[in-house]
């Protein structure tokens, strides 16, 4: 039965015995983002013998979450409309528990895999860049843009309004020819990492050493800000991982498979 | 430490004092001390791959003088009874002997600059070829930080040990002056690649100091800084805008970017050799000419003789002609005129080895894909230039063309110099596609109107210095051409009237501080040479 | 000491646990380091860790964890 969250300090303190009790978990969120989670409530559980789930519901989709006693498997999901996303954050080097057979057994499928790559701001090459910011007038064009170059779940694409305010902080840098947006690169900070969120070149427009640029507009723009760098790259992009080692990231170890349900 | 740096001022006039006041016998001690102490700066933690080095390096020549002394020896006392079979036999396995030691020196050493160098790149290119046919393996990355000079001292002690090997000369027997060998300061930077016959017994003698010499030393330094820090830093910035945009910068703008590259370059990396030869110059050591007026040349094999002259002769002598004179490709010849025909069959012994050296050169730039591009660029048009040498000169003769005239000199200065450009767009493009690109957009969007109307005026230097980059580049074109026709620049002028003479330095150093100021000190724009 | 900066190193081995100490405010450690280590450290030292002790104080650097694990041992 689907219950919905409504108490978030409670919610937490479950979260954290479950953690003390050694249960396996997905689920990767601080005490702040829980409670504003609950608040808006988005958040809610369904509890079967052996654990828990949690869905976390965006537009689209839900995000699944869940919470596995010490030697139970994952049983009976609720029959939702909507596809489900099952991501998982993992260290390389350790095994994956519960396996992918366990949830291609309750109908998951493998939808894609990232890395995280890592560069310290003092291991960048200095280049002299003159990088260009979107503006707000380009808040329509690039919001397309973005739909059309990411796959439609666990890209975390911000809403209009999101995009808005990361255009008016200065976050998105722009390459553009004739006053047509050909690519984009859109970063946050966390602490005191700078962290790219997505990044896209037009189709016609690759090859050319865009996107590098773009990488090196952002390298330029936060160099006395930023002490790392770090970007989440899909592992079925090739061209992609040639780039960011080819500027010096590498891999930091972790890796967040991601699997989907209903589609 | 930078070439243009003050450290470097301070370290150079330190060094000397130090070596023209250390007794004459231990001067070449002050000297090597000087360069550990200058390495020692660059990066402790890299130490020790000069260590290895020096150390297998040595001793792999120490066993082969040895071995070759001994089989001297040994082979006078048996000659008079052996007959021509025997004889043969002998040396073969003597040279079997040889390769024993020769052998496992190389691969160490060249093994050591290789995988620091190409293991990134051979690993990332493995793993998308794994990734493409699903293969699940993945080979780790690992970024390697090369140790300075890497690339030129491997080469100087490889080509020390071929002599030693081919019993040129007898080894150096002393540790230590091999050592001081194969890392002298100034050399170790950027080259001039040295040879041991020639630098070593330099190295090792007590220089007198001699104030003319000094004099020379200092000119040439300040000319290289004048080149690196007036010319080479100013055409950067233009260059990296054009080729840093290349979707906003395209048509005319390649051409010019094209050109002020190669400036820059030459600024760049002659300017750098000359601060060494000059500083080396002070030291009383005189190292060999890695630059003569490169883009005065008329075709592509002149260029590349005049241009890192020391690296084209390296490999000359110890790839070329080992390879092309070798049994296989005497062979390779063979069977080419029986197969291709009397002209393409002989050619071919040297055609092949001669493609080879410039994918080498190419990769010697480094570990991308673009300057295997450029290798195989430079190859392919050294290749066809042999290959129809002989019919266009027919051709020319045919049609009566003057060829002892100005303006055909000028057609094949200039058509040799759009090559040479064109070579450059491909390694400093960001990849092999962008450079096709951009000289794609060249032809098709050619607006020569941006030269005129304030075009030139967005690439990152204003009017003023634009004017001086122009300016500073007219003196160097007036220096090169003088020099071309035989002038010796630093001795005319020391034959000029005293106040010609210091209107002349003071007029130099005047402009080093005003227009070269964001230039010393300037970190961000280390040598381009340098992380080699 | 040592078992907790094995733990550590095993879980993230570019970062520096001996000289940062402000692991969780430089955002080395973040949100998922810090769920991965509390099974770990509970299987590790037998303790029970609480919602209230999950503050960045306590994971800032190795000397505040191992205070942490010392307090829980006691309880």
């Amino acid at each position: 039965m689907i219950k919905k969250m409504i108490d978030g300090k409670a919610f937490w303190e479950e979260v954290v015995k479950r953690l003390s009790k050694g249960e396996k978990t997905n689920f990767f969120f601080s005490e702040k983002e829980v409670l504003l989670l609950v608040q808006k409530e988005k958040l809610t559980r369904v509890d079967f013998d052996g654990g828990v789930y949690f869905f976390v519901k965006e537009d689209t989709f839900h995000r699944i979450f869940y919470f596995l006693e010490k030697g139970k498997s994952p049983v009976c999901l609720p029959e939702l409309t909507e596809p489900m996303i099952l991501e998982e954050v993992l260290l390389a080097a350790r095994e994956r528990i519960p396996s992918e057979e366990t949830w291609e057994k309750l109908g998951f499928m493998p939808y894609l895999e990232r890395k995280r790559l890592f560069l310290m701001a003092k291991n960048v090459i200095p280049e002299e860049r003159k990088p260009i910011f979107a503006t707000e007038e380009m808040l329509d064009e690039l919001f397309q843009f973005m739909h059309e170059s990411f796959e439609p779940y666990s890209s975390a694409l911000p809403e209009m309004e999101a995009l808005q305010k990361d255009i008016q902080a200065q976050n998105i840098l722009i390459s553009i020819k004739d006053g047509k947006l050909l690519g984009f690169l859109h970063f946050g900070e966390e602490k005191q990492s700078s962290v790219l969120w997505h990044i896209a070149v037009k189709q016609q427009a690759r090859g050319i050493g865009i996107g590098e640029g773009l990488v090196k507009d952002w390298f330029f723009t936060q160099k006395n800000t930023a002490k790392k760098f770090i970007l989440w790259v899909r592992t079925d992009n090739p061209p992609a991982l040639r780039m960011y080692e080819k500027l010096g990231f590498l891999p930091d170890g972790r890796v967040a498979p991601v699997m989907i349900k209903n589609i | 430490m930078a070439f243009t740096s003050v450290q470097f001022v301070v370290f150079l006039f330190l060094a000397a004092t130090s070596y023209f006041l250390t007794p004459k016998r231990y001067r070449w001690v002050t000297l090597l001390i000087a360069n550990y102490i200058f390495y020692f700066m660059a990066g402790a933690g890299y130490f020790i791959y000069l260590l290895v080095t020096t150390i297998t390096i040595y001793f792999a020549g120490f066993k082969l003088g040895n071995m070759s002394r001994k089989n001297k020896t040994d082979f006078s006392l048996v000659k008079a009874e052996l007959d021509k079979e025997q004889k043969k036999a002998w040396k073969a396995k003597f040279t079997k002997r040889k390769r024993m030691i020769l052998i496992p020196a190389l691969l160490i050493n060249f093994g050591i600059l290789a995988v620091l160098k190409y293991y990134n790149f051979v690993g990332m290119n493995l793993n998308a070829l794994f990734e493409h046919f699903s293969i699940g393996t993945e080979i780790p990355v690992h970024s390697f930080l090369l140790p300075l000079g890497i690339s030129f001292y491997t080469f100087q002690s490889m080509g020390y040990l071929i002599d030693v090997y081919r019993e040129k000369y007898e080894p150096e027997r002393n540790l230590a002056k091999f050592a001081l060998f194969i890392s002298f300061f100034p050399q170790i930077v950027q080259g001039p690649i040295g040879r041991y016959n020639v630098l070593a017994e330099q190295l090792f003698r007590p220089n007198t100091f001699s104030y003319e010499r000094i004099k020379f030393g200092v000119q040439l330094m300040l000319w290289g800084a004048f080149k690196k820090l007036v010319i080479a830093d100013r055409a950067g910035v233009i260059v990296d805008t054009i080729f840093g945009y290349p979707e906003t910068f395209g048509g005319t703008y390649v051409a010019v970017a094209a050109l002020v590259y190669c400036i820059q370059l030459y600024g760049d990396f002659s300017g750098g050799i000359e601060i060494a030869t000059g500083a080396a110059q002070v030291l009383g050591i005189q190292l060999e000419k890695n630059f003569e007026r490169p883009y005065l040349a008329t075709s592509i094999p002149d260029f590349w003789r005049r241009w890192h002259i020391t690296l084209g002769a390296w490999f000359r002598d110890y790839v070329f002609y080992p390879l092309s004179l070798s049994k296989f490709f005497t062979k390779v010849g063979k069977k080419g005129r029986q197969f291709l025909g009397n002209y393409i069959g002989k050619l071919l012994p040297v055609l092949i080895p001669q493609f080879i050296i410039f994918f080498l050169i190419g990769i010697w730039h480094g570990a991308e894909w673009k300057y295997i591009a450029f290798g195989l660029y430079n190859g392919t048009l050294i290749v066809l230039g042999i290959l129809f040498d002989q019919p266009l000169k027919k051709l020319i003769a045919k049609l009566k063309i003057n060829t002892e005239c100005f303006s055909w000199h000028l057609f094949r200065v200039l058509r040799t110099l759009i090559l040479v450009a064109l070579g450059k767009i491909i390694t400093r493009a960001p990849g092999v596609s962008a450079s096709a690109y951009m000289v794609q957009s060249m032809v098709h969007n050619w607006d020569a109107n941006i030269l005129i109307n304030g075009g030139l005026l967005k690439l990152g230097l204003d009017v003023q210095d634009l004017c001086v980059l122009l300016l500073a580049s007219l003196v160097l074109l007036t220096v090169s051409l003088l020099q071309e026709s035989g002038v010796k620049i630093r001795e005319a002028l020391s034959k000029q009237n005293l106040f010609f003479r210091w209107f002349i330095y003071l007029g130099a150093i005047f402009s080093l501080f005003l227009f070269g100021v964001y230039g010393l000190n300037y970190d961000a724009s280390d040598f381009i040479y340098r992380g080699f | 000491m040592e078992t907790l900066l094995k733990i550590l190193a095993e879980l993230r081995p570019d970062v520096d646990f001996e000289e940062n100490k402000e692991l969780v405010d430089s955002g080395e450690l973040d949100s998922f380091d810090i769920v991965s280590l509390v099974g770990e450290l509970c299987e590790a030292y037998e303790i029970e860790i609480g919602a209230e002790d999950i503050v960045p104080e306590n994971f800032n650097s190795v000397e505040a964890i191992m205070a942490l694990v010392g307090k829980l041992q006691e309880d």
